[in-house]
């Protein structure tokens, strides 16, 4: 199967799910995306350039833990108004590789975080 | 049964029914359907619109002051016409298959409405070929959209009580004086120091989460909001809950 129709069978599992991006985040580039109706190519862009704020966002492991001094960077993150949802997932194996989630507030995160880094994950091994 | 059977079968219910209904003719008085309320009225003109499966022109008449005339064929709206008798400004458009300039005029209809007469004629012209109209349920979908556009955004004050409920710790900075730290001591200091080393971006007005890095756990949150910006630290699972709560503060809008 394709990138994009690995793609387009994540976004119909989602109601609310309008665009999803598959993006290197090494050189802010869009590889594949399948979107519900016509998006322009700049909001794909944008996407991936909020994955990449987001992924570089440092948080101190000792922010949070007294254990761990490391400087962490999430895994994945979340970004949301009234209006829309917009999950960013970084692949397991290959933090340069994400998914762009666009969709409903009320979609479930957790599924789609999961499903993501399933998707992210055979991408990969298909590709490997 | 096969679905277009199914739908042929219902079909002709509906246009038995509808015959069944006696439509006055023209020349017979207006007769009242609601005697008062925007909603009520409202409901009143979307419910005779969905009774009407044979072409008619229905005629709705408020106070003698305005009238609504909206041609109608199998439950969708196909031309209206908005005429205010003081002002003699009619509105004539044709739906285009958005609802939105017929839903406001309705909803403008519908405004300070006292009593409503109604009244559904045969038109005298054929409908115009390949027009596709408006439905009841469009209509409807526009003006709930609408309302939720309206609706007061959630109080910075309201989510921070709701979000006890889960939260871990909470960090508030309302741009003025010190912060109020809440929940447990520890993270909510260390929710302080992210809040000082981060500078706040007053231009964007959402939330944003981080989580699942190793050594993150818990998830944390930045909101920013114009008038203030709070950080929380929560369990990962509670993140739809977080969700659910957080986003009614910002008006949809924008």
């Amino acid at each position: 199967m394709v990138i994009k129709d690995r793609l387009d069978s994540f976004r119909a599992g989602f109601s609310g799910c309008s665009v999803v991006v598959f993006a290197d985040l090494s050189t802010g580039m869009v590889l594949a995306h399948s979107t519900l109706e016509k998006t322009v190519q700049e909001r794909l862009d944008d996407l991936c350039q909020a994955a990449m704020t987001c992924f570089n966002f440092p948080i101190s492991g000792g922010d949070l833990k007294a254990a761990s001094k490391q400087t962490a960077h999430a895994r994945h993150a979340v970004q949301f108004d009234a209006e829309q949802l917009v999950c960013f997932i970084q692949s397991p194996h290959c933090s340069s590789e994400a998914l762009c989630v666009q969709c409903d507030p009320g979609t479930p995160v957790r599924a789609l975080v999961r499903l993501g880094a399933d998707l992210l994950a055979q991408i990969e091994q298909e590709a490997s | 049964m096969h679905d277009s059977r199914l739908n042929d079968a219902k079909r002709l219910i509906n246009v038995l029914k509808d015959l069944q209904n006696t439509h006055k003719p023209a020349g017979q008085r207006n007769r009242v359907i609601v005697e008062s309320g925007p909603e009520e009225t409202l409901n009143a003109i979307l419910d005779q619109i969905d009774k009407t499966v044979l072409p008619r022109l229905l005629r709705f008449e408020k106070r003698y002051e305005q009238e609504l005339l909206l041609e109608v064929a199998e439950r969708r709206v196909i031309k209206f016409k908005a005429v205010d008798q003081k002002n003699d400004t009619p509105l004539d458009t044709e739906p285009d298959g958005s609802a939105g300039v017929l839903a406001e005029a309705l909803a403008h209809f519908c405004e300070n409405c006292g009593e409503l007469r109604y009244r559904a004629i045969r038109p005298t012209e054929p409908i115009a070929e390949g027009a596709f109209g408006v439905s009841v349920m469009q209509i409807r979908e526009y003006l709930c959209g609408r309302m939720d556009a309206m609706r007061p955004a959630k109080t910075l004050d309201a989510a921070i009580a709701e979000s006890k409920d889960f939260a871990l710790a909470l960090c508030v900075d309302t741009f003025c004086g010190p912060e109020t730290l809440i929940g447990q001591q520890d993270l909510a200091n260390r929710l302080r120091d992210l809040n000082a080393r981060h500078p706040a971006d007053t231009s964007a007005q959402r939330c944003t989460i981080w989580s699942g890095a190793t050594g993150l756990d818990p998830s944390i949150m930045r909101v920013e909001r114009d008038d203030g910006r709070v950080w929380l630290a929560f369990e990962a699972d509670e993140i739809e809950t977080c969700i659910s709560c957080w986003a009614g503060v910002f008006s949809a809008t924008g």
